[in-house]
């Protein structure tokens, strides 16, 4: 178990020494505060909002790592590190799991931000490209429930397909990404894509018809005013859209989350079978 | 005792071509040369040995386990520095040295005490706390080394281990190197032949895959007496003994030239028997023109 812990350790210390953690950490900041400041201005559409963001976001860190095995070949330590009596699946599943907790620590960044910027009341001409917050605070509970259901598992898969892409294809990004991408802006893209499939949330926001029909939507649509909206009507909008956050998920979208965790599962294994293979022979 | 056995091991990669054909050989503690022309299989030999391939056919034990199927086993008493050595260029020498010794199953206070150990042992005690992206080719090479000694394997595998260091860093490898005490088999290859000398008890000579000769290096020097003849020349006649002949060295001295030819009669009227160096007598053995 020492190298276990071990390669995890070293494999998070090689990620925070790299360049690009930092660049892709503040990003994640700011992204998280973008969303949330999004929200508060626009909360109708609080549903869509994050779902897109955690699509962007998990494709995004999906990119960020995948190469800790295929580095190893690139920089010629793979002959030394596999002469040792370590195990294969020790190897393989330590890599994997240093790149799932590198990733949830930056899509955790992503979720503080936001919840920071929940925590303050309404505010007007914020910076940059914010936006003003006609509403009350969200409360935690949407964001946690699109981190969970829309990042983990996507993030989870994620980091599995692109190790055993690159793993097979020694390193080549962009062809390991070409399944990547399809599976991620698949469901987007083709309304027949089959809801079980569907890795993001594009499905569920079509089956509860939250692209623009919700009862947030008919609300403000038959008020007439210019913003800022009533303190009566702010709330009354913000509890109609937290409640899209309450319904109880349908069968094909649970199954969908267990079915990418089991392929995340069945992935992992695929990279053990290929390293122990290019161990045995070459 | 260590025991290292080769029974008729062939290796055959994927495009089909045979890397290595029926090798065969026993070797006990001491240190071994294995020397052969680029594409002899050397580097597929001692990848096999370093269980990172499975032979295509054969057995090869170590104490008379077979390391294909005892891998774990044997990697515990196993050290290997490959030709081509990286490292994590985010980590310090120490980080990467307890990096692998933890691999390898040190721990604790014996893993502290080895990496110390290692990193005197290659002059580095001073870098340690560096990271290696700020190493000089020579010394990632040194880093190679020590890591490969970190566990005090029984079974030391060198690639071309001198291949980047500087004279005085090489003299030293080749001090350590033959200073090596106890029951452990160091397996060397190498193209430099001044390196063989220094450290190999014993040779096996590669060509093609197959196991083309093996002795003691006074051994390949005797074999290769009566081939190796040296003469003093004028310049000019340089160039046709050159394209008759294959000349191990030729030194300028004014108008003449002082010359070491291989060949297995007198090449010229003024040539005289000579001594074959190690690279000669290997020169020679490979039947190069001459």
């Amino acid at each position: 178990m020492a190298a276990f812990f071990l390669i995890i350790r070293t494999e998070l210390v090689l990620f925070l020494r790299s360049r690009g953690v930092w660049i892709a950490g503040l990003f994640l900041l700011l992204f998280g505060v973008w969303t949330a400041t999004t929200i508060r201005e626009s909360p109708l559409v609080a549903w869509n909002t994050l779902g897109a963001a955690a699509l962007l976001l998990s494709l995004l860190l999906s990119f960020l790592t995948g190469d800790q095995i295929s580095h190893d070949y690139g920089r010629h330590i793979d002959g030394v590190l596999l002469s040792t009596p370590i195990s294969t699946l020790t190897y393989v599943w330590g890599k994997f799991l240093a790149a799932v907790i590198s990733l949830m620590g930056l899509a955790a960044l992503y979720l503080v931000a936001q919840l920071l910027v929940n925590q303050f009341d309404t505010w007007r001409d914020p910076p940059f490209l914010l936006g003003h917050s006609h509403y009350p605070s969200f409360g935690l509970w949407p964001f946690l429930l699109i981190w969970l259901v829309a990042i983990l598992i996507p993030v989870l898969f994620g980091a599995a397909l692109t190790l055993l892409g690159t793993t097979l294809l020694h390193g080549q990004r962009i062809l390991s990404s070409v399944p990547l991408l399809l599976l991620w802006l698949g469901p987007v893209a083709l309304q027949h894509w089959p809801t079980w499939l569907d890795l993001t949330v594009a499905s569920l926001s079509r089956h509860f018809s939250f692209d623009g029909n919700t009862a947030a939507t008919r609300l403000v649509a038959s008020w007439k005013t210019a913003l800022p909206p009533t303190n009566t009507l702010a709330e009354r909008v913000v509890q109609l859209a937290q409640s899209d956050f309450s319904r109880p998920f349908p069968a094909f979208f649970l199954e969908s989350r267990l079915i990418y965790a089991g392929m995340a599962l069945l992935l992992i294994i695929g990279t053990t079978c290929n390293v122990y293979r290019h161990r045995c022979h070459g | 005792m260590v025991i290292l056995h080769l029974n008729a091991v062939s290796k055959r990669y994927e495009t089909r071509r045979w890397a290595l054909r029926e090798v065969s050989f026993r070797q006990g503690k001491g240190v071994l040369g294995l020397v052969g022309p680029n594409g002899a299989g050397k580097t597929t030999l001692l990848r096999i040995l370093a269980t990172l391939l499975v032979p295509t056919e054969g057995i090869i034990t170590w104490n008379t386990q077979d390391i294909s199927i005892n891998a774990r086993d044997a990697r515990r008493e196993l050290g290997f520095l490959p030709q081509d050595f990286g490292v994590y260029p985010q980590l310090t020498a120490r980080e990467f040295l307890q990096y692998i010794g933890t691999l390898k199953g040190l721990r604790g206070v014996q893993l502290q005490q080895r990496v110390g150990e290692v990193l005197e042992m290659v002059h580095l005690t001073a870098e340690r706390d560096r990271r290696l992206r700020t190493f000089s080719g020579g010394m990632i090479r040194r880093i190679g080394i020590a890591q490969a000694f970190l566990n005090e394997p029984r079974l030391l595998i060198l690639d071309e281990p001198t291949v980047g260091l500087d004279p005085s860093e090489r003299v030293f490898f080749r001090q350590m190197v033959s200073g090596l005490q106890g029951d452990r088999l160091v397996i060397l290859s190498t193209h430099i032949m001044s390196d063989v000398e220094a450290m190999a008890t014993d040779l096996v000579l590669l060509q093609e895959g197959r196991l083309f000769w093996s002795g003691t290096p006074a051994s390949l020097v005797a074999d290769a007496e009566g081939g190796v003849w040296s003469a003093t020349l004028p310049r000019d006649d340089l160039e046709a003994l050159q394209a008759a002949y294959r000349l191990s060295s030729i030194i300028q001295n004014g108008d003449d030239a002082q010359v070491r030819i291989l060949a297995h009669t007198r090449p010229v009227a003024a040539a005289t028997p000579a001594m074959p160096t190690l690279e000669e007598a290997y020169l020679s053995l490979l039947n190069e023109p001459g």
